[in-house]
């Protein structure tokens, strides 16, 4: 019962401010000199805040249209100062309450605190204070009585003791002191009600606020004493509240006198100067339409009258609240029961069943819509838990796609690496083989240079071979020419000479001499053959290999010549080479093999020549044949390589010596 | 042969010591008149008179044409003509060649006026008639020049082995380290020797000869 005093009287305090401002109708002194020094001022800073401060008050005495008109006026100066600037915005926020958007002006409330926190000056701090526990009673609307607490302790109290402004401090701690009345906390609230009855003693008494404040913080402390029973405190509250307001009667502070003072009235149980003064709290607010207001000392009224057993009043009271108040579903519900309660008492049990079962109606509607708050509430948090657990599960598979995207660049990565790597190897390949090629193309010019060296070593090899060949061949001829026919052809001379000089023709003498000449001749003609066969010039190769056979052969060493498609078109520097190493081989044969017969194979297939000289003699080591052959084989070998020919020498003791030769032509 | 004394004679030598020494030396003979001298085998070759002519010496190596074509082209014509072909070398081959185109006779240039005589009348009587030097080289081939048994080369005896194994020309080649064109042409060679027309002959033969 008293707990719902409370929470009407808490509920009013915190919603009703806005609308209806306690005040004790004693302003008019002060708004005049704001609007005088409004006028009078040249400096336009004191007229904007004293503007904004008029339009504040104004606003409180319920003047809305003077209020706008000086807000306006404040807000045209304002700008011009960084400081103003930033208090219009709290300023202007109070019309957002006017209106009764509570979520707007939380909001500009907010922004008007964070842009002061620049100025590290009193009034800021002061103003900021204030601000902090009209955000602090926003919070309190907006059922968050936490924040509101904290805004209190943490941020308002420390700003308005730096401020320095105990009215403000005080009221902070009224505040504080409410939120614990609301909760029960009513020792807790007896301490910072301490405090605040304090503060506002010491505090400036020139505040156009003051006398309200310290009214309000008196009335409400005596409430809580008389509800801790300390009724003596009680008393000494009410009396300094009373100091104040009996001059003045008809402020619309005199509801919540009104209804401490009755309150301790019941207490101390003077149940007609508790109806009186509950009476004259009703008057007081049905002078402001304040219907909430006289409704509370309405209800009131029935515990005075319940003490009196005079039930017949408590019926009528709870019936003319129930019927005509258009109560809250709480208070219904409260009136039900104490109105069932009085039937009963009454005897009126129809009455009685009727408003219990209202109260049992209203009860249960009022738990359906408690549940249902807490079902919505659970609802809400299951929500809250669903949507977390979605969050969560979204952060899940965000991390896993992140961990995929991750795993994904990681292999990106390996995979560029990997390329990069086959590529690098590729290349590197690539470029090894390429110098591998031109490693090989070099050698391969280095072997030809050196093949072309070589080749050209032998030519010059055979050319000093066949040079020293001539230059012997020739030493050979004059020797011939010399000791042969030379010295015949002399000695003839001679003869000639001796028969011309004697008379007598000695026939013997010219047989002599024509026997000389005969033998000149056939030495001439031998020497001419050995240069060069007229038969290989006239007939060819064959014909000119088959007299060199027959020439050589003997009667000890038969030669035997097979000539096999031997074609007459071979160049004749050719036949005369081939010519050559035939007769090079004979004459080798014939001087140290010792054979006694000699094969002599010529044949020729396209562009290749084959020669074959084969004897049955005493062979030689073809190992040694270097050293001791001397110039003749060694000239024949290079001869025959200069022709890109081969040449082929088996030779043993046993089976004498074959020669393979094959040229191309 | 109805020839008469002195044979009417001509000349064919690039050489005028030659020539010139011959008809010195039959000037004084009755039984040898020298018509002309030619120097060359296309002047005898535009002589007209060549129908009159008994007799020809015909030096084997003249500047135009090759004494042993001259001699086949003149022995066409005037098969009666009498060609003894002279040279200052006896070459087997180059005498045997002579002969074989119609040439009478071969002499040296060295040879004595009796052996000219004496060839000349051979000659004419229809024998082959040589110097004595020239009858030296002819006579040395007699033994060899009859068809024998042909000799085969070590190599060929080996290629003649592989050959009758049944060895192709590629694997022999392969076996001797030989080209394939070595071996194919020993191979032809020795069908030719033994004048065999395949592989089938020549082993054959082979066989017969105990080669």
């Amino acid at each position: 019962m008293k707990n719902k005093l409370l929470l009407l009287f808490i509920l009013f305090v915190s919603h009703a401010y806005p609308q209806r401002v306690y005040t004790l109708d004693d302003d008019k002194s002060y708004t005049d000199s704001l609007t005088q020094l409004i006028k009078s001022t040249r400096v336009d800073s004191i007229k904007c805040i004293s503007s904004f401060r008029l339009a504040d008050l104004y606003r409180r005495g319920k003047k809305n249209e003077l209020a706008d008109g000086y807000l306006a006026l404040a807000n045209t100066i304002a700008p011009k100062y960084p400081f103003l600037k930033d208090v219009a915005v709290y300023y202007n926020s109070i019309p957002y309450l006017s209106k009764g958007d509570i979520d707007n002006f939380g909001k500009q409330l907010s922004l008007a605190n964070t842009k002061l926190k620049k100025y590290k000056t009193k009034d800021s701090y002061s103003l900021r204070a204030y601000i902090l526990r009209n955000l602090s009673i926003v919070k309190q609307v907006q059922n968050n009585e936490k924040e509101a607490m904290r805004i209190l302790i943490e941020e308002a109290m420390p700003l308005a003791e730096k401020g320095g402004n105990y009215e403000v401090l005080s009221g902070l701690y009224k505040s504080v002191a409410i939120i614990f009345m609301n909760n029960e906390e009513r020792t807790k609230a007896e301490t910072y009600l301490k405090s605040a009855k304090e503060y506002i003693e010491k505090a400036s008494k020139s505040s156009y606020t003051y006398k309200e404040t310290k009214v309000e913080i008196y009335v409400i402390d005596s409430e809580n004493m008389t509800h801790l029973e300390k009724l003596v405190d009680a008393k000494k509250s009410l009396d300094k509240a009373y100091e104040i307001l009996k001059k003045y009667p008809k402020s619309n502070m005199n509801g919540g006198y009104y209804f401490s003072e009755g309150y301790y009235f019941y207490k101390i149980k003077q149940f007609e100067n508790s109806l009186k003064s509950y009476d004259k709290g009703i008057a007081n607010s049905m002078l402001y339409q304040d219907v909430f207001s006289a409704n509370r000392l309405k209800f009131a009224k029935h515990l005075p009258f319940k003490a009196m057993n005079r039930h017949e009043d408590v019926k009528n009271v709870l019936l003319d609240l129930i019927e005509n108040s258009n109560p809250f579903i709480v208070d219904e519900k409260n009136y039900s029961l104490e109105l069932a309660q009085t039937f009963e008492k009454l005897g009126d049990i129809k009455n009685a069943y009727k408003y219990s079962s209202r109260y049992i109606a209203l009860n249960d509607s009022l738990n359906e819509i408690q549940s249902k708050e807490k079902i919505t509430a659970l609802e809400a948090k299951f929500n809250k838990a669903e949507n977390e657990k979605k969050i969560s599960q979204l952060e899940a598979q965000r991390e896993r796609d992140k961990l995929i995207a991750e795993n994904n660049k990681l292999y990106y990565g390996l995979l560029v690496a990997i390329s990069v790597l086959l590529l690098l190897l590729v290349i590197f390949l690539w470029i090894n083989s390429k110098n591998q090629k031109k490693i090989a193309i070099e050698h391969a010019k280095n072997y030809t240079q050196n093949l072309t060296a070589l080749k050209n070593q032998k030519e010059i090899e055979v050319m000093q071979a066949m040079i020293k060949g001539e230059e012997s061949e020739r030493k050979r001829i004059a020797r011939d020419l010399h000791d042969g026919i030379g010295s015949m052809l002399s000695s003839l001379k001679m003869r000639f000479m001796k028969v011309n000089s004697s008379s007598e023709v000695d026939l013997n003498e010219i047989d002599n001499m024509n026997t000389l000449l005969t033998n000149s001749i056939t030495e001439l003609r031998q020497v001419s053959y050995n240069l060069i066969p007229e038969s290989l010039l006239k007939l060819g190769l064959e014909h000119a290999l088959n007299d060199l056979c027959h020439m050589l052969k003997t009667e000890n060493v038969r030669i035997d010549f097979h000539a096999n498609a031997i074609k007459d078109d071979i160049p004749e520097s050719m036949q005369i080479t081939i010519y050559r190493i035939v007769q090079e081989l004979l004459s080798n044969a014939l001087k140290h093999s010792k054979s006694s017969e000699i094969l002599v194979d010529c044949s020729q297939n396209q562009s290749r020549f084959f020669i074959t000289v084969e004897d049955n003699g005493i062979g030689f080591d073809t190992s040694k044949m270097d050293v001791f052959e001397g110039q003749g084989l060694k000239n024949l070998k290079n001869r025959v390589e200069l022709l890109n020919g081969k040449i082929e020498i088996d030779s043993s003791k046993e089976r004498g010596t074959v020669f393979n030769i094959e040229l191309s032509l | 042969m109805t020839m008469i004394k002195p044979y009417k004679t001509l000349i064919v030598d690039d050489h005028p010591i030659v020539s010139e020494g011959l008809q010195v030396v039959f000037s004084q003979s009755k039984e040898v008149e020298i018509v002309r001298i030619f120097k060359t085998g296309s002047m005898l070759l535009d002589y007209g008179g060549l129908g009159k002519i008994d007799i020809i010496l015909l030096d084997v190596f003249l500047p135009d044409i090759n004494g042993i074509d001259l001699c086949l082209k003149i022995k066409k014509s005037h098969p009666k003509i009498i060609i003894l072909a002279m040279s200052s070398q006896a070459e087997r081959s180059i005498v045997m060649q002579m002969i074989k185109n119609g040439a009478n006779g071969y002499l040296l240039k060295s040879a004595s006026l009796d052996e000219f005589k004496n060839c000349i009348n051979k000659a004419v009587e229809g024998e082959l008639a040589f110097s004595n030097e020239v009858k030296g080289v002819i006579q040395k081939t007699s033994i060899h020049d009859l068809k024998t048994v042909p000799r085969l080369t070590r190599r060929e005896k080996e290629i003649l082995l592989l050959l009758a194994d049944g060895k192709s020309t590629q694997e022999i080649s392969d076996t001797l380290f030989l080209s394939y064109l070595t071996v194919q042409t020993h191979r032809r060679n020795l069908l030719n020797k033994c004048q065999a027309r395949n592989l089938a002959e020549l082993l054959k033969f082979a066989k017969e000869n105990a080669l």
